[in-house]
């Protein structure tokens, strides 16, 4: 369920019911994949998913030698102690040995043939799709019951979140942008957001529930009670003022 | 008046990201009087590009809780990986900020132009600041100039790997891995620190270490390697190669801008790491590196500069210094594999 953090109270940086976070669904189902997938809790899924969010894939083929796949083309080409053309090389026994130093490396398959990955990580949602189809296929968890930001307690004290309708990750960005201006010649920060809610007039909550979002004593979690809000509706973008109002 | 200390994870910690916890820093992350501190859990990469500016608390510490660092190579800790394009990786403003500390900033080739910016403020405010053993990687841009960190102020970058810095705008737009304040006065330091692969493709200039030759800059005991420009632009691994009031020395380059006592130049970066390839970069010195026992003692002041990329302390050591971010140790034994025929193809029984 995407998801805004909304600002509760005027601080020195924020404004009440600024956006200070936004969650849309790809970031969501991703931050879940990526705990399931854990070295610590499940090597067989961590693979899985370095493997499908990686770009190359590491195998080690001698003492010296390692191949190295390019998983979107499917090009190959064998590095070693000695430089290629591009002048790369790898230490390979001394890179492994690095590596399997920390507990929770990363280096999969028996000693002497241990491969890896590396390189530009993607998280498209077709990427997504097969590491979820993974997790379910290997272990009782359905994303279904992962469709929440996992906030602590303690940030539900502090900010209000909002289920809304979905999101791009531009627009993700957008609503994490501060509210700029040109004074003398120089864009300027003037705000440290652009976008806000008016959250205790614009949401049709009751007074006990905007009292007790303001309270904070206890965690306040509209997502288990209300339906996603239509951001069109809510999000207000702040206008920056003219040079003689400042 | 104290310290807070939060967790700041995915995993049930305090804050699930670093976005929320700078603006929590007004009250409970840290509030007026109170040094704040921040420990970043490795429980999934931060997909976020979180500017933390707050300066109701005294000071402000970002760093990787204790047994979540990086181990020196990407992936491995706690971490930032953008997973969309943003303007910036990680944005420091304000005049209190102590240390940002063992975290890893992946751009993840997503368009960033900046991957950590330390903005102090105007003037040039006193006390301690530094980028301590952390990891900048994966910038490209196509529209404009690209820093891997860049710095505003006093500041100390020390023992930090920066690579893969790479600016496809054409044209004049620079590029620059390290790039250390403009302006005089500014006092600012690089210490230790290891750049590689600084990329450019145009007319503009492309830098592994840019220094103003100021005499309150230094930048000593650096490795920088492989700085390129595919266009016509100029690539060099250090500016000012012949710096006339920064201090500059015991610097190793693998062209011949390293200047200063104890520089040492024309050196390759395939003699120097333990892998410079694409996708499995590991910028550990190997075994007869030329960095080894090369660099000068700085002893332990500014604070931490003697702490290397993996922890070691040099000083209490008794290390002969090497130059940049790693201290060279003879690694762990070496999983050696038993192969019979050889070479790819061959036959690979597991030791």
């Amino acid at each position: 369920m995407p998801e805004l953090a909304l600002k509760i109270g005027d601080s020195a940086t924020y404004e009440d019911g600024d956006i200070v976070d936004a969650f849309n669904a790809r970031r969501i189902r991703r931050v879940h994949a990526e705990m399931l997938c854990h070295p610590k809790r499940n090597r067989a899924l961590a693979e899985v998913f370095a493997g499908e969010t990686r770009e190359y894939k590491f195998e080690r083929v001698s003492n010296t030698e390692v191949r190295r796949t390019n998983l979107l083309t499917n090009e190959s080409d064998v590095l070693s102690d000695r430089p290629n053309s591009n002048g790369e090389q790898i230490k390979v026994s001394l890179f492994l040995a690095r590596r399997k130093a920390c507990p929770r490396h990363l280096i999969f398959g028996d000693v002497g043939a241990e491969r890896w990955y590396g390189g530009v990580a993607a998280y498209s949602d077709d990427v997504m799709d097969r590491v979820w189809a993974a997790i379910e296929t290997q272990t009782r968890h359905r994303e279904n019951t992962f469709r929440r930001w996992p906030f602590s307690e303690g940030e539900l004290k502090q900010f209000l979140v909002l289920p809304v309708d979905d999101f791009t990750d531009l627009a993700r960005e957008e609503y994490k942008a501060p509210l700029l201006q040109e004074q003398n010649g120089q864009v300027v920060q003037v705000k440290r957001r652009k976008h806000g809610v008016d959250w205790r007039k614009g949401l049709g909550l009751s007074a006990k529930e905007v009292a007790d979002v303001v309270d904070g004593g206890k965690p306040v979690d509209l997502r288990a009670s209300k339906q996603p809000f239509g951001r069109e509706g809510i999000v207000r973008v702040k206008k920056a003022k003219l040079a003689g109002e400042l | 008046m104290g310290t807070i200390t939060k967790s700041i994870g995915s995993d049930g910690r305090d804050y699930s990201t670093i976005t929320l916890w700078d603006a929590a820093l007004g009250g409970a992350a840290g509030g007026s009087g109170n040094d704040a501190i921040g420990e970043v859990y490795n429980d999934s990469a931060f997909d976020e590009s979180p500017t933390v500016a707050d300066n109701t608390p005294d000071t402000i510490t970002l760093r990787a809780a204790s047994g979540e660092e990086h181990d020196g190579t990407a992936g491995t800790g706690a971490r930032i990986v953008r997973s969309t394009t943003a303007s910036f990786l990680f944005k420091f403003d304000g005049t209190n900020i102590a240390a940002i500390e063992t975290l890893e900033f992946d751009a993840n080739r997503k368009s960033n132009s900046t991957a950590v910016e330390i903005i102090t403020g105007s003037g040039n405010p006193s006390g301690a600041r530094r980028l301590h053993r952390c990891l900048a990687h994966g910038l490209l841009t196509t529209s404009d100039t690209t820093t891997g960190v860049d710095c505003d102020g006093n500041t100390s970058v020390q023992n930090c790997l920066i690579y893969d810095i790479d600016n496809q705008a054409g044209g004049a737009a620079a590029n620059i891995g390290l790039k250390l304040p403009t302006g005089s006065a500014r006092d600012s330091q690089a210490f230790n620190c290891t750049v590689h692969n600084v990329n450019k493709n145009g007319t503009g200039s492309s830098t592994g270490i840019s220094v103003n030759d100021d005499a309150s800059n230094t930048c000593q005991n650096c490795i920088v390697t492989d700085t390129n420009n595919e266009g016509v632009g100029s690539a060099v691994d250090f500016s000012p190669a012949s710096p006339s009031n920064a201090t500059m020395d015991h610097n190793l380059s693998s062209d011949n801008t390293a200047s200063g006592t104890g520089s040492l130049t024309s050196k390759a970066s395939a003699d120097q790491y333990v892998s410079n390839a694409e996708g499995s970069e590991d910028l550990h010195l190997a075994s007869g590196a030329d960095a080894i026992d090369a660099g000068s003692d700085l002893g332990t002041s500014p604070a931490s500069v003697e702490i290397d990329i993996d922890g070691r302390d040099r000083d209490s050591e008794g290390d002969t210094w090497d130059i940049g971010a790693d201290e060279y140790v003879a690694a762990p034994p070496a999983s050696k594999a038993h192969v019979l025929g050889g070479g790819v193809g061959g036959y690979i029984i597991g030791a």
